[in-house]
């Protein structure tokens, strides 16, 4: 049987071994979004080092794209300015809604999400811990909100 | 008409086969697919007598009533109501429950008073009450289930306490394809003077819904899901409740005077069908009521229920798959989930292999949690599917398990 394109080796290894997850304790503040389409629920509660993000916190259920997606955000963005991440997530959202390919050149590893720009239902899967990620960074920074698309 | 032969009523078929793309369509329970008598019907509206109705002062305008009014008896055969005008039209179950919700519960329940739901329910039969109750002030309980997903049926009895003005719940659940004892439970309901409205949304596709020997109060169905266009439903209100019900939407057709002081309803139905209908739709309506009706139940339900044993034994040989209330009758609609494989991702392979198979929560998020699950599979059947449409699913089924715990 030949393998789905949509499932990439990387892809089913990070649905494997998901980064990044861990229970968010009851008294962390964290933000949680949904899929009702087909009952994907994941939370996010961001530890920030000042801006720095330390760590990704991440909770819930998904299907294959949507925990591996999840799980190669939180390895791209540990360490990373949490300003900067949030500009990196807003390019991320744009790249898996646009024509061009996404590469590895330029996204590392999300790259081998690239697939799902073929598949209208599944690039909801893959957009849903980005778009959490969003609703995470304007918990956190509340003002910072305009400009947002 | 022969159901071997009744796949070519269905365009869709050929316009797949045309394209050289595979369709195995298992997706009958969210909508069904349409037969070329219900378009028909619709285009032979537009093109013969495309007038507006109830207003004949013209011929044109007479053919357009008469057509769509030919619906209306249409529908009191099939559900065998007493009277045509307890045949309201609706844009579906949603709007028909929210039309019991608004026009009657609203006028007819005091804050503190109670209605009794049940556990199973579709989005569409919680929210309208749920919102009602905000409103107004009232309670809400909720029958629970078994753990196997079957209606408590001693736990529904204990809950119509003196408080319960209305119970609602599904004829057939959406999920797991069970029939409700819908006759025991409304007799329960009506020892107790409690008014009972059913959703039959799936039901109406299923088995032969009889107003009279259900002896309830609103029955709620969609046109969708029946062979009927998008858009389209009905709402059985029994007799007696149609003059102390409050209108639903204000406009045209819904009234017989205006003055700027003062206006006065017009007589139901119409009191409770504002604006200018969706004339095409229902005449389509009507249509697929016929085409129903060319089907012999007993031989539909044979054929149904084979297939239906056809797929639990194909579903059965996959690894680690488990059949949402296993052992009920179906009824041509199966839910199941497999260990270690999203619904989302067998849906998918199932999608690559030309076979329309639903996944997630299937609008009735509480059910599924009660089931300690976050999403399911659901596979639903109608009179166009075959045994290669089984076929195709249990591959596609093998191929993403094999996938998934192989690799």
């Amino acid at each position: 049987m030949a393998v789905d394109p949509l499932y990439q080796q990387i892809i089913m290894e990070h649905y494997r071994n998901p980064r990044g997850r861990r229970p968010i304790p009851d008294e962390s503040p964290h933000s949680t979004r949904d899929n009702p389409a087909c009952g994907d629920s994941f939370s996010l509660h961001l530890v920030l080092e000042g801006d720095l993000i330390r760590e990704l916190m991440i909770d819930g259920n998904g299907c294959a794209i949507s925990t591996a997606s999840c799980s190669l955000m939180a390895e791209d963005l540990v360490g990373q300015n949490v300003h900067d991440a949030l500009q990196r997530a807003q390019a991320y959202l744009a790249a898996l809604d646009g024509r061009d390919p996404i590469t590895t050149e330029t996204w590392n590893d999300l790259a081998a999400l690239d697939g799902v720009r073929n598949f209208k239902s599944r690039k909801t899967c893959a957009k849903l811990c980005w778009q959490l990620f969003r609703d995470e960074y304007h918990r956190l920074f509340p003002v910072q909100k305009e400009g947002e698309s | 008409m022969n159901l071997a032969a009744i796949r070519k009523e269905f365009p869709v078929y050929a316009e797949y086969a045309a394209q050289g793309r595979p369709l195995h369509y298992l997706d009958s329970a969210a909508t069904s697919l349409k037969p070329e008598c219900v378009m028909r019907a619709m285009d032979c509206y537009y093109r013969e007598c495309p007038a507006n109705v109830h207003r004949a002062t013209y011929s044109m305008a007479e053919e357009a009533t008469e057509r769509y009014e030919n619906t209306r008896l249409a529908i009191q055969r099939l559900i065998n109501a007493r009277q045509v005008h307890e045949i309201l039209f609706t844009h579906g179950t949603t709007e028909a429950l929210n039309l019991v919700a608004h026009s009657w519960a609203a006028a007819h329940m005091r804050p503190g008073e109670r209605i009794l739901l049940t556990e199973m329910e579709h989005h569409s039969n919680l929210i309208p009450w749920r919102l009602l109750a905000r409103e107004r002030q009232l309670n809400i309980s909720y029958a629970p289930l078994n753990n196997d997903g079957s209606l408590h049926l001693e736990a529904f009895a204990t809950l119509l306490t003196p408080d319960v003005k209305l119970c609602s719940f599904t004829l057939m659940s959406n999920v797991l394809g069970i029939v409700n004892p819908a006759q025991d439970l409304i007799r329960l309901a009506r020892e107790r003077g409690i008014r009972v409205c059913l959703d039959a949304a799936q039901a109406i596709a299923h088995i032969p819904v009889d107003v009279q020997s259900l002896d309830c109060d609103f029955l709620a169905f969609s046109g969708h899901k029946m062979f009927a266009p998008t858009g389209t439903g009905v709402l059985y209100v029994r007799e007696k409740h149609l003059e102390q019900m409050t209108p639903f939407l204000g406009g045209g057709d819904m009234i017989s005077s205006v003055t700027l002081e003062k206006e006065t309803w017009a007589e139901p139905p119409y009191k409770f069908e504002a604006g200018t209908p969706d004339v095409a739709g229902i005449i389509g309506l009507g249509a697929a009521v016929d085409f129903m009706q060319q089907l012999d139940w007993k031989e539909r339900q044979a054929q149904e229920q084979a297939l239906t044993i056809e797929l639990e034994t194909g579903l059965k040989t996959i690894k680690g798959l488990r059949i949402l209330a296993d052992g009920h009758d179906h009824h041509g609609l199966v839910s199941f989930t497999i260990d270690g494989v999203h619904p989302h991702d067998v849906a998918h392979f199932a999608d690559q292999a030309g076979v329309s198979l639903r996944a997630g929560y299937l609008c009735a998020q509480p059910l599924i949690q009660r089931l300690g699950l976050t999403a399911v599979c659901r596979a639903s059947l109608s009179v166009y599917n075959n045994s290669d449409d089984i076929s195709a699913l249990i591959e596609a089924l093998s191929n993403a398990t094999r996938f998934f715990h192989g690799c």
